[in-house]
């Protein structure tokens, strides 16, 4: 019995130990981690946590990564103006940097000369130039590569090289937001333009970018890749050869932690220091919650103005295709309420679609206040007078049934997609709801016009939005165009298809914004889509991160990683 | 025997060769491709844009065609791209497969450690406390939902105690403590989850086993309740047990996706699930294919045991 004894005693105490002297040294480690913490920052390593790992294509990481390690030619400021990031002066008509001239087939053209900041320098401290744009420029044209924004580099028709230093960008016609040149990022020419020119359709695979992503002669941002765990983390260390302002912190580290109660664990145990705002973050009901537990040890920095939540409308569906359907469906929502309830009123209500910073809502632009009474009216004379069970019904006998899809997963937008199934319900609209994984539904379903009523989704508005591609009817994607139009409602209407045309190549300042306030006018009338919530990117950063700034747009907050400092 | 390892590796290639083919099929059917992709992203694209990069890439062809064509590729040792990460795909998965192995390798071990005692000794005393205890605390387990377990601890351990980091891996060049602490809630984690079901499995197959008339022979011999059970009966018991775990051994490999979510372990659930939402064919593909792979090793492995465990059984000999 002893033997026996001690034998199931000896694994079982070997276990106990194990976890007891994992446990000690964890109790150490606590003392570690609060200490490493303000090691930590003593040793300026700031740790976030984002909710999805960065794609690492094309070329180098979009976005919120982008910011840190790889800067382009301009990027738009936090009020929405344009800004150099690697020239010395952004080309404009009254510096002379930009000119007019007018084409063989008598197209008026635009050429923008550009001179490279004299300091800008890739991480092994070769000096950036302007065949590093250039090779961006023809990897971007050549339709075999697959990179991204095919269309922004086939705009330009020409490269001229003046110098190291400085060259000319020959366009097209062009409009207000010409000097809008975002995806224009230098690649370094000494180590890609071979790969390039050895195999185009290859390049994106073959590239340093793929094979040697922590090559420091890849980036030019103020932060350099040192490590990168595929899926896990991005380790980032200060770039020796940054030209511009010193960044504070030494090393940054990007880890993705794609569930939110994880991400909210990691950063009260902390483990990270802050979450990124954007996709996969935390969503606003989320911070809402977090703010009330843990508020007073974090700043819940809500950068408001970039993604309006909006209801897409499918212009095909017979109900729908009635203007007073839809303007009844918007006045028998309480949005004011719902944002109250859900969001704290921290999702404000959306009636315009473009950035406005806060400003109030112009002149022109339809507002549809909570009306039920205008609801119900605008109902009965589109014909939906008969009421059975709380349902209405046509003369024909039909019901105003409709159908509202939405991706999995998404609690935030469910509970969106609830309320309204409850306010329409109150005027007679049966709502179904459906819903799809994110991959079919925003893939094919939406994508491929195959939702029959109403889907719910949000648009991301640039403060220089083009409104061709979303409600020009040139842009109603189909199999003839493989479906590569963004007007996914099908809204067509001739005079918006000739104002969004104008606006895109208009130039002057004053027309180009009374066309974008008579293009708001006419959408928000026409309504070819239901605008519900401004949805904030919501960024949670430590008590002591002074200089951050977001700019609700599409640009990143990391851009002005250079400000950002601990006291 | 060796006649029979060829003829089972034979099997196993066929069905590899099948396998893959489904594989592809299915993921040819998923909505949406690369192309798609760039198309609904670049509202500039214009339809012969999008047509000339189908044609560039194969994807006008029938899925048929382009399964040749990969197969044929894949033969010559080319596996492509993958997309989501710019990398050759052996390159991403290597380091997945590793971080998998050693996290899910090392729950798989302490899980049958423990089930394999705590089973045998509620089988060898069937309704008694212990019995009770030990099926309580199984279909606690069982019954657990992992990702509520893993917040569980996590909020436990790293939020309320502080001892524990909530997530990730240790820094390269740690020591062997700072590792084991990284690991410490995921493995748990798949323990807890597991070991119900391994101990419920040896209990039911010991059980059976200990009602044998071998048994009562050995007990009228004289042998005691120690050697019945531990020499005589477990040898016995194991059988039905190794086709479980030989089951379970391509999970191996394949990963945990909710504790690797929660606890960013970089493996290969995640991985795998990560490809297919992000329609990175090459890699789904292949990770796929090698879960299928290791779970036909583990069966041929399993068969390979039950000869070991019973002198009876005899592989490789027609009947």
């Amino acid at each position: 019995m002893r033997n026996k004894k001690s034998i199931f005693c000896r694994p079982a105490s070997a276990l106990l130990a194990l976890l007891l002297i994992t446990a000690c040294g964890d109790r150490n480690q606590t003392a570690k981690t609060s200490v490493e913490k303000s090691e930590v920052t003593a040793e300026k390593h700031l740790r976030i946590g984002i909710g999805q790992f960065p794609g690492t294509r094309p070329l180098g990481y979009a976005g919120y990564i982008s910011g840190f390690i790889l800067r382009g030619m301009t990027t738009f400021d936090d009020k929405g103006k344009v800004f150099c990031t690697l020239c010395t002066t952004l080309p404009s008509f009254e510096n002379g940097l930009a000119v007019l001239n007018q084409k063989a087939n008598g197209e008026t053209g635009i050429s923008q000369t550009f001179h490279i900041h004299p300091e800008a320098r890739w991480g092994d401290g070769s000096h950036i130039t302007s065949e590093d744009f250039k090779l961006r420029w023809e990897v971007g044209r050549d339709k075999s590569t697959g990179h991204r924004a095919h269309g922004y580099y086939m705009h330009f028709s020409r490269f001229e090289i003046v110098d190291d230093k400085t060259f000319v960008l020959h366009s097209g016609e062009d409009g207000y937001h010409y000097q809008d040149h975002r995806p224009l990022k230098p690649l370094n020419a000494r180590l890609e333009r071979a790969i390039f020119e050895r195999d185009p359709k290859a390049y994106l695979d073959n590239s340093y970018y793929s094979a040697e992503p922590a090559n420091p002669a890849l980036w030019n941002g103020p932060y350099l890749v040192a490590k990168m765990t595929l899926g896990d983390e991005l380790v980032m260390e200060r770039n020796p050869y940054w030209y511009g302002k010193r960044p504070y912190f030494d090393k940054i580290t990007i880890r993705a932690i794609e569930n939110s109660a994880a991400l909210e664990a990691n950063l009260v145990s902390g483990t990270i220091d802050m979450i990124a705002g954007g996709a996969g973050g935390l969503q606003t009901d989320q911070a809402i919650s977090f703010e009330k537990r843990h508020g007073e040890k974090f700043n819940i920095f809500y950068a408001h103005g970039v993604l309006l939540e909006r209801l897409l409308v499918n212009m095909d569906n017979p109900i729908l295709s009635d203007k007073r359907v839809r303007k009844a469906l918007l006045y028998a929502l309480d949005r004011q309420q719902i944002s109250e309830q859900l969001f704290d009123g921290k999702q404000p209500v959306g009636h315009e679609r473009y950035i406005r910073y806060n400003k109030p809502v112009p002149e022109g632009v339809h507002k549809y206040d909570y009306d039920k009474s205008r609801a119900i009216a605008l109902l009965e004379e589109a014909g939906w007078a008969e009421i059975r069970n709380g349902i209405r019904y046509n003369n024909k006998g039909e019901p105003l049934k409709l159908e509202l899809g939405g991706a999995s997963g998404d609690k935030t937008r469910d509970l969106i997609r609830q309320a309204i199934q409850s306010y329409w319900r109150d005027v007679g609209v049966d709502l179904r709801l459906t819903t799809q994984t994110q991959r079919v539904f925003f893939g094919q379903t939406v994508r491929k016009r195959k939702f029959p009523g109403l889907a719910l989704g949000a648009v991301g508005y640039s403060p220089h939005h083009l409104y061709k591609h979303r409600y020009h009817s040139a842009s109603i994607p189909s199999d003839e165009n493989g479906f590569s139009g963004m007007n996914h409602g099908g809204f067509h209407n001739a005079q918006v298809d000739e104002l969004v045309i104008a606006h895109l190549l208009e130039l002057d300042a004053e027309k180009y914004h009374q066309m974008t306030r008579t293009i708001q006018s006419i959408l928000t009338d026409e309504l070819p889509d239901i605008p519900l919530f401004w949805r904030p990117k919501i960024h949670v950063l430590p008590l002591g991160l002074k200089g951050f700034r977001a700019s609700g747009h599409i640009t990143p907050c990391s851009v002005w990683v250079e400000d950002w400092r601990f006291e | 025997m060796r006649q029979y390892l060829l003829a089972r590796s034979a099997q196993s290639l066929v069905v590899i060769l099948l396998m893959s083919f489904v594989i592809y099929g299915l993921i040819g059917l998923m909505p949406g491709d690369p192309i798609d992709i760039l198309a609904s992203e670049d509202p500039t694209m214009t339809p012969e844009d999008v047509a000339a990069l189908r044609a560039l890439y194969d994807l006008d062809l029938p899925v048929y065609e382009r399964y040749l064509n990969w197969l044929g590729r894949a033969f010559t040792g080319e596996l492509g791209y993958s997309r989501l990460f710019g990398q050759p795909v052996l390159d991403v998965l290597g380091p997945a497969l590793v971080s998998t192995l050693v996290l899910m390798g090392t729950a798989f071990i302490v899980a049958i450690a423990i089930a394999i005692p705590v089973g045998v000794l509620a089988a060898s005393k069937p309704r008694s406390a212990l019995d009770y205890g030990v099926n309580l605390f199984a279909f606690a387990g069982i019954s657990l939902p992992s990702f509520w377990l893993a917040l569980m601890l996590m909020t436990l351990l790293c939020v309320t105690l502080g001892w524990l980091p909530a997530g990730g891996t240790a820094p390269a060049g740690s020591g062997v403590l700072e590792q084991l602490r990284y690991m410490l809630l995921p493995v748990a984690t798949i323990v807890i989850v597991n070991v119900g079901s391994y101990s419920r499995f040896v209990r039911a197959s010991m059980l059976e086993v200990l009602r044998k008339d071998y048994i009562r022979t050995a007990r009228a011999k004289g042998a005691g309740q120690w050697r019945v059970v531990w020499r005589h009966g477990l040898r016995n018991g194991m059988i039905p047990v190794v086709t479980i775990l030989a089951l379970e051994f391509g999970s191996l490999f394949s990963g945990a996706l909710i504790v690797e979510t929660i606890f960013s372990w970089p493996g290969m659930g995640k991985l795998i699930f990560d490809s297919i939402m992000g329609n990175d064919f090459n890699l789904a593909l292949i990770a796929l294919l090698l879960a299928t792979v290791l779970t036909l090793l583990g069966n041929l492995l399993a068969d390979i045991c039950y000869a070991k465990l019973d002198p009876r059984i005899v592989i490789g000999e027609g009947r």
